[in-house]
């Protein structure tokens, strides 16, 4: 038989004798008499088929721990899965901050009582500027597939021109996501790529530039794992045209990669989950956008923009709101585009992230991880019917695998592997037919060559037993 | 020894307030956070520096002039700048309509950063992710149960993110029918998030806003007038994406061919459904029930605590009996507290409260109060250490280029600036929050009822407005 209710530990005021109390200050008899204007007919009077309530925490936590344990997570084996969300390291701190109570449940205050967000915030915004190399960053946006969205919108805007040329291959579901918000308004045109590379045909990106063209997309590392040199050349044109040119980037790269905005990039775009945020399922992620400090630029952005302020008490730094009128939540649907919550925690982390890396830490790890691709790739090219990198450009920390030559399947191949401990690179062959049975592999600083050198023996062992 | 205390005896809160440093202004050369980890000589010996292998266009020349600070300087300032907040954890955070802040189970967020979630990679083998899995299956069915809808997606990233989908899907739904063409606006109301109109706009619809009618609300007349051949929807759907159910285990079903496709990368935030989840099962269906009932009561209670303030007032009396006996003092939106409140409250325009019923200020609410020009952002470019690098305002904007009018609100006035430092204007210490109706109280006393007010914050004296 079901216990008599006797109020929940997670709801104050629900002991019978405190809601009288409150009931009776209020003027009302019970608790129905608060809903005595909604119609009977709106009212629910069923009881609904959700499972008894576990009131004891050490039974929920079972509970929960109990399902969860039946996830095999990336600290039990060796995931080589990138293609958007990596297993970096989160340091410590990031930890500790991102779980602070007054982080963490802190919502909608303003500066004179979250006054520390708002400096976290701007001191973010302000790291990654400098990261980035460009004037202005947005707090972050939900993920990096609606940082592109918004900064390809935006750029239709600043150019009153409807139409988004995008060079290189780009993965399916975030194109997806790109059409679904653009097309509205703007058309979205893939462009050729050379086979060979999988980077931008630039004949065809000449040809297809005219002055409906409001901006290229450009990934740099691509999708594929591809780095595109000529990215001065693909801005140059795009400017000849009077077209901005949007590059979506990997923030942890730019320690030693060139910056986009150092070869021409107007708006810069992309992830801030490899920044000290956790990759929790793909939940990990959140979105930037940067530019030049341009005011009709910066009138674009839908987000909001703290800045930092001088105030009554000389030397003492204030922060607030930039511009807020750009905004639906000023002018709803006259603002641009649209704003609400969003990833602020995941941006808080991300400053404290680039705070303890500082720039000998960026750098160091971005050449951890070029010679950890490198040395995967070393490896995967002394195997028989392996090619890697499929594609014929430079990389950083994740690069194409063919496999085509061993006449087996990414699938079959992936399934060996895991029976190993081990997860393979991500399966492209459905994504990408043309490349055949190939895979995308990207490595962290949180591989060891131990682990890439018994990967490579599995994968032998697997290729082996034909 | 006997202690009185028929009264609070600390009344003068105060909330930590550091003087704390810029995190640039904690550089130091050499200094640093975390150490990284270099690869093992075996792999440098085998390929070498690894930049030498990228065309030198692709190698970055001068470092980003990141801050170079060490571990526990780097710690202490962020939890300086934590203790500078009023998290719902701490105080009342005070609820928005939508956004309402309720309590986050500390458990819960014990559960979330388990590794077993926390380091799951979206592309693993279903097989091994079957946890994650089902807590999003069982979810999606819990969420059925309370919206009693037939399908529910957990892909979208928040609310709005939510408003923007279910246009998409509108939309999606007339373009199969072949009306995409012929239906071309969207129906919102005043009273709904401003995402609602701004999110049917970024998919190119004609928003059709209804505004109260006589007794307040929207009417069924207004309704009948603005549907027709034209309406697209209302922005009322559920689509589902991620997991079906089959007896032995959860897979991922990609085939929707009419699916509106991506919106979002992978399949949401998971940490967040995962705490849904666990607070789904750790109330309950009574519980459910019972959270609700409360919070309606807290609201009702609190409402009327407002409501004693002198020269407080509240929106449609009548519909919020037995609370309200007689007629308010006047109607000049949803709770007029002069000072600390309205920023809050007429958020968005106007509020559902759980029960139903609403909070806003649509037609009296005052145009949005910019910052006073002393509060301007910029690129500021300060030399720090020595002049080893600058300070970028991440937010490059001068704030004075937001006062001279909305590009997108061309049709409405310039909002009316209002001198930061008027004479007797109402000043503020940071214990707005805390001891709301007291200093509301005071506001009232010493400024009348003011629409626009300001804040003293620290030092700094800036205008709140409603965002």
């Amino acid at each position: 038989m079901a216990q008599e209710y006797r109020g929940h530990p997670y709801i104050p005021n629900s002991v019978p004798a405190v809601k009288a109390e409150m009931l009776e200050a209020i003027g009302a008899g019970s608790i129905d008499d608060l809903y005595a204007d909604i119609p009977a007919g709106l009212r629910f009077t069923g009881v609904m088929a959700i499972p008894e309530a576990i009131e004891a925490e050490s039974e929920l936590r079972k509970h929960v721990e109990g399902i969860l344990a039946k996830n095999t997570s990336c600290a039990e084996v060796t995931s080589f899965l990138g293609a958007g969300c990596y297993d970096h390291y989160v340091p410590a701190i990031c930890d500790e901050v991102n779980r602070r109570s007054e982080f963490l449940t802190a919502y909608a205050g303003e500066p004179y009582e979250d006054f520390g967000r708002f400096q976290t915030l701007w001191e973010y915004q302000s790291l990654m500027a400098e990261l980035l190399d460009m004037d202005v960053c947005t707090v972050p946006t939900y993920d990096g597939f609606q940082a592109a969205c918004t900064a390809l919108r935006m750029a239709g805007r600043y150019t009153g021109r409807d139409l988004v040329l995008v060079a290189g291959a780009i993965g399916p579901d975030k194109l997806r996501a790109i059409r679904n918000y653009c097309e509205p308004v703007m058309a979205v045109r893939t462009l050729a790529t050379d086979p060979r590379t999988g980077l931008v045909d630039l004949d065809h990106l000449g040809s297809q530039l005219d002055a409906t063209v409001a901006a290229i997309y450009l990934e740099n590392p691509g999708y594929l794992g591809v780095l595109e040199s000529r990215g001065q050349q693909i801005a140059d044109q795009a400017h000849t045209h009077g077209a901005l040119l949007v590059v979506g980037t990997e923030p942890n790269s730019l320690g030693v990669l060139t910056p986009p905005s150092q070869y021409g990039a107007d708006l810069v775009c992309g992830d801030i989950q490899t920044l000290g945020n956790h990759m929790n399922f793909g939940g990990g992620l959140g979105g930037f956008i940067a530019s030049r400090d341009e005011e009709r630029l910066i009138m674009e952005y839908p987000s909001r923009l703290f800045g930092i302020s001088t105030t009554e008490a000389p030397g003492e730094y204030g922060f607030g709101d930039v511009a807020y009128d750009r905004t639906s939540f000023a002018h709803r649907e006259k603002g641009k585009e649209f704003v609400g919550t969003a990833s602020a925690l995941h941006g808080i982390t991300a400053g404290v992230y680039l705070a303890l890396m500082g720039p000998a830490g960026m750098r160091e790890l971005g050449v951890h991880l070029l010679q950890k691709a490198q040395y995967l790739v070393k490896r995967l090219g002394e195997m028989s019917g392996v090619k890697a990198p499929a594609l014929a450009a430079p990389f950083f920390k994740e690069f194409t695998v063919d496999f085509n030559g061993t006449g087996r399947t990414v699938a079959d191949i992936n399934r060996a592997l895991l029976a190993q401990g081990i997860f393979g690179g991500k399966d492209l062959s459905a994504d990408f037919p043309a490349l055949g049975q190939t895979a995308l592999y990207a490595v962290t600083e949180q591989i060891s060559q131990e682990e890439i050198d018994r990967f490579i023996t599995m994968l032998a062992a697997t290729l082996g037993g034909n | 020894m006997t202690f009185k205390r028929t009264f609070k005896v600390r009344t003068q809160f105060h909330q930590a307030k550091w003087d704390e440093e810029l995190i640039f202004e904690l550089h130091k050369p050499g200094e640093r956070g975390v150490a990284v980890a270099p690869v093992e000589p075996g792999i440098a010996a085998e390929v070498g520096d690894g930049i030498s292998a990228l065309p030198p266009a692709l190698v970055r020349r001068t470092p980003p002039a990141l801050p170079e600070v060490a571990q526990m300087r780097v710690l202490k300032h962020y939890l300086r700048l934590s203790q500078e907040n009023l998290g719902g954890d701490l105080n009342i955070d005070i609820g928005q309509g939508t956004c309402t802040m309720k309590y986050n189970p500390k458990i819960n967020d014990i559960l979330a950063a388990d590794p077993h979630l926390a380091r799951l990679h979206p592309l693993q083998d279903p097989a091994t992710v079957q946890g994650a899995l089902a807590v999003m299956h069982s979810l999606d069915l819990y969420l059925r149960e309370i919206s009693g809808m037939d399908r529910f997606s957990l892909q979208p990233s928040s609310g709005s993110a939510a408003i923007l989908n279910m246009v998409s899907i509108i939309q999606a739904y007339h373009k199969d029918r072949g009306t995409a063409g012929s239906r071309d606006e969207m129906i919102t109301t005043i009273f709904s998030h401003p995402s609602d109109a701004a999110a049917a706009a970024v998919k190119g619809y004609k928003v059709v806003t209804l505004f109260q009618g006589a007794d307040g609300l929207p009417t069924v007349e207004d309704l009948r007038k603005a549907v027709g051949p034209r309406t697209a929807g209302l922005l009322i759907t559920n689509p589902e994406d991620t997991g079906i159910f089959n007896p032995r285990s959860y897979a991922l079903d990609y085939d929707l061919p009419k699916s509106i496709g991506k919106t979002r990368a992978f399949y949401g935030t998971v940490q967040v459904a995962l705490k849904a989840y666990a607070w789904i099962r750790a109330l309950g269906g009574r519980g459910l029930r019972e959270v609700s009932e409360i919070a309606v009561l807290n609201n009702n209670y609190l409402l009327e605590k407002i409501r004693r303030i002198r020269g407080a007032s509240a929106a449609h009396p009548r519909r919020i009996r037995p609370l309200c006996q007689g007629p308010p003092a006047h109607r000049a939106g949803a709770l007029q507290l002069g000072t600390a409140v309205p920023g809050n409250w007429s958020h968005h325009g106007g509020h559902r409260l759980p029960n139903g019923r609403l909070w806003y200020a649509p037609v009296e609410q005052p145009p949005p109060v910019h910052r006073a020009p002393a509060v301007h952002g910029g690129a500021h470019r300060i030399l720090f250490q020595g002049g080893a690098g600058r300070i970028r305002g991440g937010a490059g904007a001068d704030l004075r280029r937001g006062l001279r009018g909305s590009p997108a609100g061309q049709d409405r006035p310039p909002p009316e600036r209002v001198p930061a430092h008027r004479p007797g204007a109402v000043r503020r210490s940071q214990a707005v929050g805390h001891h709301l109706a007291a200093l509301s109280a005071q506001g009232l006393d010493r400024e009348g009822v003011s629409p626009r007010f300001e804040i003293r914050s620290r030092t700094m004296t800036i205008e709140h407005r409603p965002f």
